[in-house]
């Protein structure tokens, strides 16, 4: 009774003129960001979060949460119309959604994915109101031996899910959290690698990464490439047929249960959770070979599996104060300006955030539909737009977003440096989100440590001993674990 | 990619062990009382091992058939040298320049070696933009934007921080 006596206050809070206009906005710009590739809504949150400053704190999480939802939506029209991901977790879109523009079916491609998307979403915030509370609950029980736990399951995992190299996804890690360090300690006021220079005091800004990675590295690739598909063709019946409605159901539920687990995992992200759908409904389909040539089922389980993960990522960050993802970091970074600590006194303390941002969630799904439908020509028509213009935009965007938070040039210098990286890293094959991750983290991590180790007194065992730090830290070990034991499987088959 | 790991583990491999020498000199503290380098010297020591991994196994295994060239088409280095020089440019004149006059030197840098576009058409463009763009952020979002020491400018932002000093 907890939740709905909680849900009611949330639309009071959400259907507010003032909130329904930030939940519009939100949706509509993520929507924007998920269209146009080389921004993805960690950059396009991390611009948006100086803005946020002068609103009330459940307005601004509403509006930032939009923006991440929206850019789900937003990112499988370009996957399916020129076969580019407009962000990262659309890519699996790419396979089927793509060939069925070539076959003449872009329409009910569209339709099926902003369905997809609008059942996962919805399905998954009802999710998200059940177990979100009990969650807290339980979480109030946690020590920093649970945290530095949960952490460390975290991590090894995100590393473990990545597409590439497991050693490379595992250095990235470690280097996120080295970047994590540099500032000043917390314990005991001593400069870590600052070098001398005062703007690395306070550490190494979260917006300027995020921006560098994720925004001007993807401007940099897009450029070299230089091969911009244009859309020119015409979209016609968005609306599914009985027949695709038929094959594609199933999918679509199949994919919001695997986009809400994973998305309550730490580490868990959203494109690992449609590539597993992806996966899943090939393996199960009664003819997996059409799978790659335009397959209903291939659209309509990765799109649902990511919008149920881009919601349930809340949970952990709302029960917990653990961000799974660069987006979520920066909702936190957010809450912190606001003064709402989020946790498993959320509910308690702001129950006008919390309920407030799920019910938001139920009316921005709502929008969303209605954006992405009938306003489908409206996107489209922004891939008409030469990439130009719409890099030097980009550009623009991430060098003010690192510079208004602290309206400090050298955070534009961080973001370049960034920007650098992650396109070094993109040639050089090495995954941008275990560094982020791990980056956010790592100061949660190590704050976490010391203090366990502090208070009982440098025995390890500690974290052997508590139940629930004894079951992460044995999952965080068994996923360090798998390749050697694989290895060791394969060479005895051979 | 055999070559690429060999290269860039090399690297990470000494920023590992950079870090570690910076976590040994901040102190280590005990395991009861962990210090302040700490964390450095466990996550750099994992770096620098894993680092050594992959060196390891970049060597094993067997060499490219075909080298993959580093630019992805010709002429690209061109693009992503002067994209990169232009944000250089960007962020040493913002203050001096201040916001418009550097966003439309930006933008017509872009417009002009990367778009390829006319000259006019590039100078309305950027113009339209640099104008534009200080509408949106300075005007609508309230963001505080240097208008440039050229000019004379008392360019002061909320938290009073001069940038023509």
């Amino acid at each position: 009774m907890d939740a709905i006596a909680g849900i009611v206050q949330g639309f009071h809070t959400a259907l507010n003129p003032q909130n329904l206009f930030y939940c519009l906005m939100g949706c509509f710009l993520g929507t924007l960001t998920g269209v146009l590739p080389g921004f993805g809504p960690g950059a396009a949150v991390a611009l948006l979060l100086p803005m946020t400053l002068y609103l009330p704190p459940a307005s601004a999480i509403i509006m930032l949460a939009g923006i991440y939802y929206g850019a789900m939506y937003g990112g499988s029209t370009t996957s399916i119309l020129v076969k580019i991901p407009g962000e990262a977790a659309s890519v699996v879109t790419c396979f089927d959604g793509y060939q069925m523009t070539l076959q003449g079916r872009a329409g009910p491609a569209l339709g099926i994915s902003a369905f997809g998307s609008f059942i996962a979403g919805t399905l998954s915030v009802g999710g998200l109101m059940f177990v979100a509370p009990p969650l807290s609950r339980f979480a109030l029980a946690f020590t920093s031996v649970e945290y530095v736990a949960i952490i460390f399951f975290g991590l090894t995992l995100l590393c473990f899910l990545g597409s590439g190299s497991k050693i490379k996804a595992f250095m990235m890690a470690a280097l996120g959290i080295l970047i994590g360090v540099v500032g000043t300690d917390p314990v005991v006021s001593v400069d870590r690698f600052t070098f001398g220079l005062d703007f690395l005091m306070d550490g190494v800004g979260l917006v300027p990464v995020v921006m560098g990675l994720f925004g001007v590295s993807e401007v940099l690739h897009n450029l070299e490439q230089q091969e911009f598909h244009l859309w020119a063709g015409k979209i016609k019946n968005l609306l599914p047929t009985w027949e695709d409605w038929k094959a594609a159901l199933k999918p679509i539920l199949r994919g919001t249960g695997i986009g809400f687990f994973y998305g309550i995992l730490p580490g868990g992200t959203a494109i690992v959770s449609s590539i597993i759908s992806y996966g899943l409904e090939k393996r199960i389909s009664r003819d997996p070979s059409r799978f790659g040539k335009g397959a209903i089922e291939g659209v309509a389980g990765p799109e649902s599996a990511n919008n149920a993960t881009s919601t349930s990522a809340f949970i952990p960050l709302l029960t917990l104060g653990i961000p799974t993802n660069a987006v979520m970091a920066v909702v936190l970074a957010a809450l912190m300006i606001h003064e709402v600590t989020p946790g498993p006194l959320l509910i308690q303390k702001n129950p006008e955030v919390f309920w407030g941002v799920i019910a938001s969630m139920y009316v921005g799904n709502l929008i969303l539909l209605a954006l992405n439908l009938p306003l489908i020509g409206l996107w489209v028509r922004l891939l008409k737009i030469p990439y130009t213009y719409v890099s030097i935009f980009i550009l623009l965007f991430c060098l003010l977003g690192s510079y208004t938070l602290s309206n400090l040039v050298s955070d534009m210098g961080i973001m370049m440096v960034f920007g650098l990286v992650g396109f070094l890293m993109k040639k050089f094959d090495y995954e941008p989100a275990p560094l982020v991750l791990a980056y956010i983290l790592g100061p949660l991590f190590e704050d976490n440590l010391r203090r366990s180790l502090n208070i009982y007194g440098g025995d390890f065992s500690i974290f052997f001993r508590r139940p629930i730090s004894l079951l992460f830290v044995s999952f965080g070990v068994l996923v360090l674990l798998f390749p050697a034991f694989k290895k060791i499987l394969g060479g005895k088959n051979r | 990619l055999r070559r690429y790991d060999i290269l860039s583990s090399i690297v990470w491999g000494i920023i590992g062990l950079g870090f570690c020498a910076g976590g040994i000199r901040l102190g280590f503290g005990s395991w009861q009382q962990p210090g302040p380098g700490f964390l450095p010297l466990l996550a750099g020591s994992v770096l620098s091992i894993l680092s050594l991994a992959l060196w390891i196994e970049a060597l094993r295994s067997p060499a490219e058939r075909i080298r993959k060239p580093f630019w992805e088409r010709e002429g690209a280095w061109k693009t992503i040298g002067l994209t990169l020089l232009g944000l250089v440019g960007y962020l040493l004149f913002f203050r001096s320049l201040g916001f418009i006059t550097v966003t439309f030197f930006f933008a017509l840098v872009m417009l002009r070696c990367i778009g390829g576009k006319g000259w006019w058409t590039a100078l309305f463009v950027a113009a339209l933009l640099s104008l534009a763009s200080y509408g949106l952020f300075a005007g609508l979002l309230g963001t505080s934007l240097p208008k440039g020491k050229i000019y004379g400018c008392d360019c002061r932002d909320r938290s009073g921080i001069s940038y023509g000093a």
